[in-house]
């Protein structure tokens, strides 16, 4: 799985006697204010970029600002995409754990921002040089009154849907020169108080903040929304500033450690020091005088995600030493230092690591399940645990080799180096293809070995029943020349979100635009008292679909009109490109996700029992032969092999390495017993299914390693093709 | 007539006693007794008046029957509690309170001691269970876990002695764990079945960090392996795995394990408990670095059934109840990088230890592992012999009886094992499994369970060969006589001084003399208290099972490095030396001792260390789990080392107050005094008090100190006064001194230090009319040397003496 690589580095160099816009330059920048932009973005040159370091935060000016339009935002691993205004590129991100997000000029957190809308992103480079590790975010009303400017409603031109307005400063009684227009539509929303208004009610003179968002056509700009009114911007602000409060309250006011030396720590709390100083003023805490008065707070454990384990148990009850005010020109630190004597030392309390700080008194409870580090169900899988391989992953142990597929042996999970991309075409008879990677673009030969697996719609299907001009996961290994084409598993999207029991909620239909804002949700858990309940949102993100969008809902084939707010649905996509994220090809909605998967299960079952189940010779001991059954679908397995064939005998063919067992005579063998499963868990490939069986006479070619196709007294043996 | 009739009665027990005992406690009764009851009692326990049904007129000195004892002691409490006289009389003068107290104590003790020692034409002395393992092992070359649950139950003491015969019942629980012990013990040393199979059980970390799934997943990665088990200081029971054990027998337990130490702190030590047999099977400080794990092994006689095994790290640690000490079972432990953010930190910054840590490969057992089949007892046994017939069943269970019973066996005896063995073969036995019953009724018999002394037949008043070899034999190595002893014995020759001598001599220099210094000084000082009560954990949180085992390994090695070396007994109350292991040395504060042995080590005054009355066992055992206790600190050093026993407090003490929270903060000894301003306490612990408050300087762990740590009240801690003042006027300033003027009393010492020797040897009280002799004893050892001291009792007629 390779997401967004390519670096966006993008800058505005200002020279003195005229001005050089760079090719890809931001056309809302250009519109608006050049001091958003002139002010901060700092460097032109690659090699002088601030590097992030641990410990420490980045010196405000030393960011590559860039904006762009958000795009698909994951709540719980604080990542998300946009698009790079002017250059339409893609860029995928990640919050560091001090970045601020600021929203209707307020702290916000991922989830209070809308999509579709354009944002600064204040950027840093990750490990490989590529810009994505975001320190701050903030919105166009919050860039504005930052600086204490608001725009002075001159003249409403709603025939050419604009405003024509002045930048003024109200503070210091001032006023641009020039006038500049904000586009705006009748999907512009306008907000006086708590009432939403129309654009007629605008009155010459309001003071005006708005928020940015791509218009019906593509690429035009336009304000989603506009705040009239100096009252209205103090009664949003405070409500954005409310709400973040209790989210903080509940997660806690997230910090690292700067050092530990022996029983003490040090810890600078994260956040924006106005914001911080008010959030804590409004809670009681004076800093300083806690330190004197060595009160005490609950330290408790968090990752980079600022993730929580269990802070009722994990919380330490901590008390407050020393108190330094420490300079606040850097991107997240508050402000606030805090030396700490927790009850005991935690394995987390490490320099770097980040915590969160409760209050005594505050609810200490764990985040919601899916949030919560105790209850993870998200695919992916960091840490130590892929630090201990013995080979290398798409996570770690860059230093060491690939997983080599040995005959015989089935790889394990994490061994494989995930690739996205759209499939091109096939040969089922050989079990070969070639996708084409997202984002770069490359054309992609690949095999499936005997035990490879493909999936669709949730269910494993034979290679030609994967639709192409999809996308598809493909988990690659290195083949004999170390080229990544070697496929242990090919699997859709809609398997890949059905496998972590998710699914898209749709929240917004932008029918105009062909695109829908949709929630990634999980499917329900039990709580304490054993009731489904279903977790909060963990993400949301946007789709594009079209009229050849084939949408199955309610058991027939539908049009996109057939889509409405709140389905609950799953998708298949195109491929995606630097530009381009994809466009919905199917989306299965509410019980025809299941039937999807259902249908193609029985498809399945039906072609196996026809076709034999594929199987390898483990081992031959004299006649006894140990078999072990493949399966993409593990769990599935049993109903398809639906029980031992206890005192019966079994039909074996002889297969090639692609299945196929064409001029094979079926063999009959007694079926011997069932095996532990070995060491086959958690790899790809296997069923866990072990047999022994043993024919009266062994013919040729029954050796160890032959892959065969196992039928079932019973089955239909279909006629061996030319016979 | 009250005068004549105490004169009666004064002459009946001059008469009854016969002896100086006898007289003495009479004189005394006549000069200070009688006149104080004349002056003080009675007017209401006379002729005329019977308080309380009490006469104290024609009341004697006749301590021997149980109910006058009764009611001697029940007139001291009530004197000493200052009961009586009552309030609205003449009250006595304190001193002659105490010395009437003084009197009845001593009179109980000597009548205590005198019922112990009153000679049956045949005496019993059972086998403690220590003794009786002992026996088994030699016998039949098993193990027998006499401590375990399903063993035999705890001996009671006497003054610390667990092996006075007198004080050891029999009860039908005892038969029916008798019965149980030969069947077992038996079962495993005959081969009357197929031979056992030797296995081999393996724990892993798929025992505790890794289970299911993710030890399948782990697998197939090839990374299983890599899994450890990080066990955290102080973990209790946290890690604790079922041993399935199919055969009684011995096993081989290898443990590969790291052990990191503490930075600057401890190392960390590997026990290994079976929590159902209540017996640590294994415990050792383990020092291995992360990456280099080292392989134990030990072994362990374990019985058949499943028993749960505690892997400990047996260091203080945070509370084991803490989620943050306990393990994730789904989340697998490889190194000490990859804990869980939530656990307990083991390491700093650097991934150095702060706490010591145990990560555990695996634990293997092996067993059970036999040296021979069919074994060697049974090869001893079943001798050999062309048909097994009722005579060659004779000839065994004849054989062995003489062994068991440590002497010849009478043919009366062994006709009726014969007969056993002919009737369980009447029932369909096979040979083996009817001279097994044969066997069974040896193992059950009084004659091996007991100490069998003297004759109903032929009264006699020394022991015979047989009875000295065992005497001696239980009184050095604590279990059967050997086949020397019982050779010496079959000839005649042991009582010999010059055979006795040699065999003294012999035996003190055999390994199963640890025994004996192992046990003596145990009951002597009566280190079975140590951890009786155990110290609280947050006043003493350095306080640990190693320690524990420390302190008693240092009283024990002292006693052993006397006893080898000869030294005088004056080394037990003032010594440069000492005992001491890294544990114990770093409790004292004393440097550069490493490792887990006692080894001696020469001390400096400011260790303010030496002798016995200064080791961490003798001041903790004498504390309770929160403070020190002065007074029982005193009352122990009247009975271990001075051989006087106080009179027992009287009832309804009030307890000692505390200060109140605006009132300074005062020690003990301070609220002592106030305590005992009554004069009526005042006259006891006149005696007991300066002996225990010349240890102020020691908490209750052994701890050195020079203020209290006082909890209640305001102000500084108070400053601890250890000065004091003996009976006979002599001062000291603190325990350095008092062990001087102790030292300078040393043969006094070495009297009472006989007597305890004799106690343990001849398993009964001493009485008067040993006193004598155990002086004598003493004063012929030159320089009051300890083996020497040992080898003149065992020469003594005392020793001889039925």
């Amino acid at each position: 799985m390779n997401l967004a690589c390519f670096a966006v580095r993008w800058s505005v160099t200002l020279l003195i006697g005229g001005f050089i816009w760079p090719a890809c330059i931001d056309a809302d920048v250009l519109a608006s204010d050049a001091a958003d932009l002139f002010t901060t973005t700092s460097g032109s040159e690659p090699h002088s970029w601030y590097q992030l370091k641990p410990g420490e935060f980045p010196p405000i000016g030393t960011e590559n600002r860039v904006a762009g339009e958000l795009l698909e935002v994951d709540f719980i691993h604080r990542t998300g995409q946009f698009r790079v205004n002017g250059t339409g590129d893609l860029l995928d991100f990640t919050l560091t754990p001090f970045a601020v997000i600021s929203y209707l000029n307020a702290e916000a957190d991922l989830r209070d921002l809308p999509l579709g809308n354009r944002y600064f992103f204040f950027l840093y480079q990750d490990q490989k040089g590529a810009f994505t590790r975001v320190a701050a975010i903030r919105d166009k009303y919050s860039m504005l009154a930052g600086e204490g400017v608001s725009y002075r409603l001159d003249v409403i031109k709603t025939d050419a849907d604009r405003l024509v307005v002045t930048r003024q400063k109200l503070s210091a009684n001032t006023a641009d020169a020039d006038q500049i227009e904000l586009p705006v539509s009748d999907k512009t929303r306008v907000w006086k108080g708590e009432r939403q208004v129309k654009l007629h009610d605008l009155v010459v003179g309001d003071a005006l903040l708005i928020n940015y968002g791509t218009g019906p056509r593509d690429d035009a700009r336009f304000c989603t929304d506009i705040w009239v009114g100096t009252e209205t911007h103090r009664l949003v602000t405070e409500q954005q500033r409310k709400k973040h409060h209790a989210f903080l309250k509940f997660r806690g006011i997230p910090a690292w450690i700067d050092y530990v030396k022996g029983k003490k720590m040090a810890v600078t709390l994260f956040g924006d020091p106005a914001g911080m100083r008010a959030f804590l003023s409004e809670e009681a805490i004076d800093p300083a005088k806690w330190a004197v008065e060595g009160r005490r707070v609950r330290t408790v454990v968090a990752n980079e995600e600022l993730r929580t384990y269990n802070p009722p148990v994990d919380g330490q009850g901590s008390k407050v030493l020393e108190f330094e005010s420490v300079p606040v020109a850097n991107f997240g630190c508050a402000g606030i230092c805090w030396v700490l004597e927790p009850n005991l030392l935690l394995e987390g309390f490490r320099k770097g690591r980040v915590v969160r700080i409760f209050k005594e008194g505050w609810p200490l409870q764990d985040m919601p399940f899916g949030e919560s580090l105790y209850s993870e169900v998200f695919g992916v899988r960091t840490g130590y645990e892929a630090n201990q391989y013995p080979f290398r992953t798409d996570f770690a142990n860059e230093a060491l080799p690939w997983y080599q597929l040995k005959p015989g042996e089935f790889p394990p999970e994490m061994s494989e180096h995930r690739i996205g991309g759209e499939l091109l075409k096939i040969d089922a008879s050989h079990r070969s293809g070639q996708f084409r990677a997202d984002y770069t673009g490359e054309l992609i030969n690949f095999t499936l070995p005997p035990f490879g697996s493909v999936m669709y719609l949730n269910a494993e299907v034979n290679l030609q029943d994967a639709p192409l001009g999809m996308r598809y996961l493909f988990f690659l290994h290195p083949d004999a020349k170390g080229a990544f084409t070697v496929a242990s598993v090919i699997m859709d999207a809609f398997t890949e979100l059905a496998g972590s029991q998710l699914t898209y909620r749709i929240e917004e239909i932008k029918a105009e635009q062909g695109k829908l804002i949709a929630a990634r949700q999980m499917a329900p858990v039990k709580d304490e008292k054993e009731q489904l309940v279903r977790p909060p949102d963990y993400g949301r993100l946007e789709l594009a679909f079209d009229d050849t969008t084939r949408i199955q809902k309610n058991g027939s084939l539908e049009k996109p009109g057939a889509l409405l707010i709140g389905d609950e649905l799953l998708v298949n996509s195109t491929g995606r490109t630097s530009k381009d994220r994809g466009r919905c090809l199917e989306v299965w909605v509410g019980d025809d996700m299941k039937q999807a998967t259902e249908t193609q299960r029985a498809k399945m079952t039906t072609f196996l029992r026809e076709h034999g189940l594929p199987a390898w010779i483990e081992s031959v001991e004299g006649k006894k032969l140990t078999i072990h059954f493949f399966s993409g679908d593990r769990k599935e397995f049993a109903s398809v092999l639906d029980g031992d064939p206890n005192g019966k005998s079994v039909f074996v063919m002889l297969a090639d390495d692609a299945l196929s067992a064409e001029g094979a005579n079926p063999v009959k063998m007694a079926y011997g017993g069932h095996l532990p499963e070995g060491n086959s868990g958690g790899t790809y490939g296997s069923s866990g299914v072990r047999w022994i069986i043993e024919p009266e006479v062994l013919p040729e070619g029954f050796s160890k390693g032959r892959v065969i196709r196992v039928f079932k007294e019973g089955w239909p043996i279909r006629e061996p093709a030319g016979k | 007539m009250p005068r004549l009739s105490i004169a009666c009665v004064f002459l009946l027990s001059v008469a009854l006693f016969g002896g100086g005992n006898a007289g003495l406690a009479a004189g005394e009764f006549e000069q200070r007794v009688v006149p104080f009851f004349q002056e003080h009692c009675i007017r209401c326990h006379g002729e005329k008046k019977q308080k309380g049904d009490l006469r104290l007129d024609t009341i004697g000195p006749d301590f021997r029957s149980p109910k006058a004892a009764m009611q001697w002691a029940d007139i001291m409490e009530r004197m000493s509690a200052a009961e009586m006289p009552p309030e609205d009389e003449k009250q006595p003068d304190a001193n002659a309170v105490a010395r009437i107290a003084d009197w009845i104590t001593s009179q109980l003790h000597e009548a205590e001691a005198a019922r112990q020692a009153t000679a049956q034409r045949v005496s019993f002395h059972k086998l403690t269970r220590e003794e009786y393992a002992n026996t088994i092992r030699d016998l039949l070359g098993v193990t027998y876990d006499a401590t375990d649950p399903t063993g035999l139950p705890e001996d009671p003491d006497w003054q610390g002695f667990e092996r006075v015969g007198s004080v050891l019942t029999l009860s039908p629980s005892h038969v029916e764990k008798y019965l149980a012990a030969a069947e077992t013990v038996l079962n495993e040393a005959l081969a009357l079945g197929a031979e056992p199979k030797r296995e081999l059980i393996r724990w892993t970390s798929e025992m505790g960090r890794v289970r299911g799934d993710v030890g399948k997943e782990l697998a197939a990665k090839g990374i299983l392996e890599k899994t450890r088990i990080d066990i955290v200081p102080n973990n209790g029971a946290l890690d604790a795995y079922d041993l399935h054990v199919k055969t009684t027998g011995e096993y081989i337990v290898r443990v590969k394990l790291s052990g990191l130490r503490a930075q600057g702190g401890r190392a960390a030590r590997l026990r290994i408990y079976a929590t159902d047999l209540n017996r640590t099977l294994f415990e050792q400080d383990v020092e291995a670095p992360e990456d280099a794990p080292v392989v134990l092994e030990f072994r362990a006689h374990l019985p058949v059934g499943t028993h749960l095994m505690r892997i400990v790290n047996a260091v203080p640690g945070p509370n084991p109840e803490e989620r943050a000490s306990r393990p994730l079972n789904s989340k697998p432990f490889f190194n000490m990088k990859s804990r869980q953010p939530w656990q307990i930190k083991l390491t700093d910054e650097d991934f150095k230890p702060i706490w010591p840590t145990i990560l555990l490969d695996w634990v293997e057992w092996d067993g059970p592992v036999q040296q021979s089949w069919p074994p060697p007892a049974h090869q001893r046994i079943f001798f050999g012999s062309n048909i097994n017939d009722a005579a060659y069943a004779r000839e065994i269970l004849s054989r062995f009886a003489t062994r068991a019973y440590r002497r010849p066996v009478k043919p009366v005896e062994a006709d009726r094992l014969q007969k056993l063995f002919e009737n369980a073969q009447k029932l369909g036995d096979n040979f083996e499994s009817a001279v097994k019953t044969g066997l069974l009724a040896v193992l059950c018999s009084n004659n091996f369970l007991y100490l069998v002394e003297g004759s109903a037949d032929a009264p006699a008043a020394r022991l015979n060969d047989w009875e000295l070899a065992s005497r001696l034999s239980y009184f050095l190595w604590s279990t059967m006589p050997d086949e020397q002893l019982q050779e010496l014995a079959g000839q005649g020759t042991l009582h010999q001084p010059a055979v006795l001598l040699s065999e003294v001599r012999r035996m003190l220099h055999d390994p199963k003399a640890g025994a004996f210094s192992g046990s003596f000084p145990r009951q002597w000082l009566q280190l079975r208290r140590v951890g009786m009560f155990e110290p609280d954990k947050k006043l003493y949180p350095d306080y640990d099972g190693y320690l524990e085992k420390s302190m008693l390994g240092e009283t024990t090695s002292f006693f052993r490095e006397v006893l080898d070396r000869n030294l005088g007994v004056r080394e037990f109350l003032e010594s440069d030396w000492t005992m001491l292991n890294e544990r114990l040395a770093g409790h004292y504060g004393i440097e550069g001792v490493s490792g887990e042995t006692m080894r001696r080590v020469t001390l400096k005054p400011e260790d303010h260390r030496g002798g016995l009355l200064s080791q961490a066992s003798v001041l903790s055992l004498t504390s309770d789990g929160t403070r020190h206790r002065p007074v029982h600190r005193g009352k122990w050093v009247l009975e271990s080392i001075v051989g006087k026993a106080p009179p027992p407090p009287p009832a309804n003490v009030p307890a000692i107050k505390t200060s109140a929270p605006n009132q300074p903060k005062a020690s003990l000894r301070s609220k002592l005094e106030a305590h005992r301003d009554d004069a009526n306490c005042a006259a006891c612990h006149r005696k007991i008090d300066p002996l225990g408050l010349a240890f102020e300087n020691y908490d209750a762990i052994g701890h050195w100190r020079i203020e209290e740590v006082v909890r209640d009240g305001a102000g500084e801690n108070p400053l601890l006064d250890a000065s004091g003042e003996l009976p006979d006027g002599r001062r000291f300033a603190n325990a350095a001194e008092l062990k001087k003027l102790m030292a300078a009393d040393i043969n006094k010492f070495a009297v009472v230090l006989s007597e305890k020797l004799a106690t343990y040897a001849l398993r009964r009280g001493m009485t008067f009319a040993d006193r004598a002799e155990l002086k004598q004893i003493a004063e012929q050892t030159k320089e009051f040397r300890l083996a020497s001291l040992v080898e003149a009792l065992v020469l003594s007629e005392l020793f001889e003496r039925r």
